[in-house]
């Protein structure tokens, strides 16, 4: 009912467009056109479909809660808690639909009879009132045309509400997620204390498991130390950062600097496609890969190696990274004005004095951007460090021994089965809000630093 | 006495040839000036006597560039050495995004010409006193290059050139991005460093070479068309080309 | 020329070298590490879809 509805309105909406432009044409044989034929049409496009459009959207978001509060006031004398009207209300809805098989009560039947009823009188009203609308704003719309209003201005505001519109509906989406990611926390931090959360050096969430009643306080102080997370989570980023910014930053500077361009041409988004591998695939190659090559090697040193170690992961990341760098710095190195390298050059300068003393120096903002946002995407990085460095959230600052990230540990805790007020879960997102909030300031100080170089050779 | 002596230099960007035969002597501790309207190949020929053409990729240059008897245009010569002797002014002031004083270092740094900190002190000091800037920047010479406004850049630019004792300095119309008063000022200093080194300048501006400049070479479409002392040129050109151009009847 | 001067311009030219070298090595670094890994995924891939079709065999 609703598909045809809406598809109708569009049908219509489509159909104004072409009439308008067609009156357009017409109207221009006796007077002198306001706008482009086709504003005529998108002016009686726009009036025929976004009314109708914007109750449609409005009615379907207020029905429910309408008949769900008309069907349980038959019920609010019986004095049933806020959970059991709920169930109640399930149960009416799937009476209704013909799916219930519990017991059926006099009164259930009743309030599904009832829910019937309901449901079709709103249809029918919604129908009837949307029809209304179409055939006043239509009529509307089609009188100032006949009248040669102005036709520009109006469907020009009204393009720039539906951009205000989307962009407000992704701002919007993001204070979401902050905010739901942010409630779950505090109800967290309720349960745990946050001193223990970001001081604590133990975490281990399975230990308060308790199979009936509350877990015992005592336990829950020890068992959410997000320390060695965050240790664990820095120290796989460095071993990263270790690996990627050598080999980044140099090739971007033989990129920019010395590779002709026909090496450049095809070097780049070849050693651009190591970003676009997916990090699963990564993490296997980490695992079966890595991993067993860096434990042989160990034991050959006589090294104690745990086959997941945070080398193997650090490592696979770095390389996963590289390009984040190589291309971003050999960028903002390209960037720099050909009459530094020309004043260097013309100094005597050999090409790599030129590179270290002056063109490194004039594009390090915004090379220490690309790798602060280069550190941001490692701290985030989540499969690799679950397939390649383990579970365990050991403090440990051996390469060669498993550790646990954020991210891994937040995998952990959300797959198999949970509950969803156990705190347990709920650290999950106090863990993501606090990586939030350090990619959060990376990213920020990155993009701030860039801008910063701009501004300098612009 | 010779300095720099040019015989028939080609120059080719690619397929199209952007110098014709150019033959040229320029004369120790004097001002040359290269006149002529955009285009003529003024500016290329600059660029061959500090071997700045390497850059370019598709520029290939013909022909014999001697200075004091070496070949500039060999393969094998040294192009590190022979810019420390041949330095260069750009059109567009472009100092280092360093502090002043590490602009000005940067030469006898990479070159290994100062021994200590104080003789550095001593070479920026008298480099940015010849430059005469000295007195605007003595007491911030910390402070990035870049801050100057536009003719103070331009005499760090020759500070720069000038504090690993070139022999020659080459200039690409260096007063084309100044106000009147900043290029009076540098018209003033290319006087003063003639005594000691010898200058070649490309300038748009007739009136600057006039100024400026002992001897004057016509450029027109990549050909050297007349070549002789300022006085002579201006006067009494004995080419009509030249003639027509300096009374501004084109160009 | 002074002999300072020679053995400072023989390091500086030794300098660029270097520097040149340690861009190649990087960008032959980065290539092989995708070389490696291709290598690794399609050659074990290749095996796993020959294991598969026999033991397809085997239970036919």
């Amino acid at each position: 009912m609703n598909l045809i509805l809406v598809t109708f309105i569009i049908l219509l909406a489509f159909t104004s467009y072409y009439f308008g432009r067609k009156k357009a044409l017409v109207i221009q044989s006796s007077q002198r056109l306001t706008a482009l034929p086709k504003f005529y049409g998108y002016y009686l496009a726009a009036w025929c479909a976004a009314p109708a459009l914007i109750i449609f959207a409005l009615w379907s978001v207020f029905e429910p809660s309408i008949v769900k509060t008309f069907i349980l006031q038959d019920y609010t004398d019986q004095n049933l808690t806020k959970n059991e009207l709920q169930l109640i209300y399930t149960k009416v809805k799937a009476l209704a639909a013909g799916t219930y098989t519990g017991n059926i009560t006099n009164f259930l039947d009743e309030s599904a009879n009832k829910y019937i009823q309901l449901k079709g009188i709103a249809n029918s009203a919604k129908v009837a009132i949307i029809l209304a609308i179409l055939i006043f704003s239509l009529s509307f719309a089609y009188r100032s045309v006949q009248k040669n209003d102005r036709m520009r201005e109006p469907v020009e505001i009204f393009l720039k509400w539906v951009l205000f519109v989307a962009s407000l509906g992704a701002v919007l989406v993001t204070i979401g997620i902050v905010f739901s990611l942010l409630f779950e926390a505090i109800r967290f931090f309720q349960a745990v204390k946050i001193f223990d959360f970001i001081f604590g050096t133990h975490w281990y969430p399975a230990k308060t498991f308790v199979r009936d009643g509350q877990p015992d306080p005592e336990l829950m102080k020890d068992a959410f130390g997000a320390v060695p997370l965050f240790a664990g989570t820095f120290f796989i980023a460095f071993i990263a950062m270790c690996v990627a910014i050598p080999i980044g930053l140099l090739s971007g500077i033989y990129l920019s600097e010395y590779a002709g361009r026909g090496i450049r041409k095809y070097a780049k988004p070849i050693i651009e496609i190591l970003a676009g591998i997916p990090t699963v695939v990564y993490g296997f190659f980490a695992a079966l890969t890595v991993g067993p090559f860096v434990k042989e090697i160990g034991n050959a040193m006589g090294l104690e190696v745990s086959a997941e170690s945070a080398l193997a992961a650090g490592a696979v990341m770095g390389v996963m990274i590289i390009p984040f760098i190589s291309s971003l710095s050999d960028d903002v190195m390209t960037a720099v004005p050909q009459n530094l390298r020309d004043g260097s050059y013309a100094m005597g300068a050999t090409k790599s004095e030129t590179v270290k003393k002056v063109i490194f120096p004039a594009a390090l903002p915004g090379i220490v951007g690309s790798i602060l946002l280069a550190v941001s995407r490692a701290v985030g990085e989540t499969m690799i460090v679950v397939m390649a460095s383990g579970l365990a959230a050991n403090l440990t600052m051996n390469p060669l021994e498993s550790t646990s990230t954020i991210t891994a540990q937040i995998v952990v805790i959300l797959i198999g089965d949970q509950q969803f007020g156990d705190p347990k879960t709920q650290s999950a997102f106090a863990l993501g809000i606090s990586l939030f909030i350090v990619t959060l300031l990376l990213n920020v100080i990155a993009l701030s630093v860039v801008k910063k170089y701009r501004e300098k050779y612009e | 006495m010779s300095k720099i002596k040019a015989e028939n230099v080609n120059v080719y960007y690619g397929s199209k040839q952007a110098l014709f035969d150019v033959s040229i002597d320029i004369a120790e501790k004097e001002v040359t000036a290269l006149i002529g309207p955009s285009g003529c190949g003024k500016s290329t020929f600059l660029r061959c006597l500090n071997r700045m053409n390497d850059v370019i990729e598709i520029c290939r240059v013909e022909g014999s560039i001697k200075m004091d008897n070496l070949e500039l245009n060999s393969r094998k010569l040294d192009v590190v050495r022979l810019r420390e002797n041949v330095g260069m002014v750009f059109q567009k002031p472009n100092p280092f995004p360093k502090t002043i004083y590490e602009n000005v270092a940067y030469g006898p740094t990479i070159h290994g010409i100062a021994q200590s900190k104080e003789e550095m002190d001593q070479i920026v000091e008298t480099s940015l006193k010849k430059a005469a800037l000295w007195n605007e920047v003595k007491d911030r010479l910390d402070e990035i290059g870049t801050g100057l406004s536009g003719g103070q850049q331009q005499r760090l630019c020759i500070a720069r050139a000038i504090s690993v004792s070139p022999e020659v300095i080459l200039m690409d119309e260096p007063c084309s991005a100044l106000d009147p008063i900043a290029t009076a000022q540098i018209e003033e200093l290319i006087d003063d460093l003639k005594k000691e080194v010898t200058i070649v300048i490309v300038t748009h501006s007739m009136s600057q070479a006039a100024r400026v400049s002992q001897k004057t070479g016509f450029f027109h479409l990549g050909k050297l068309i007349e070549f002789g002392p300022t006085d002579k040129i201006f006067k009494n050109p004995d080419n009509q080309q030249t003639q027509d151009y300096i009374t501004g009847r084109f160009g | 020329m002074n002999s300072f001067k020679k053995n400072l311009l023989k390091k500086r030219y030794n300098a660029e070298r270097r520097f040149q070298w340690y861009g190649k090595i990087a960008i032959g670094l980065a290539l092989s590490f995708l070389a490696v890994f291709m290598f690794q995924i399609f050659s074990k891939g290749y095996s796993a879809f020959q294991k598969n079709l026999d033991s397809n065999r085997s239970s036919l």
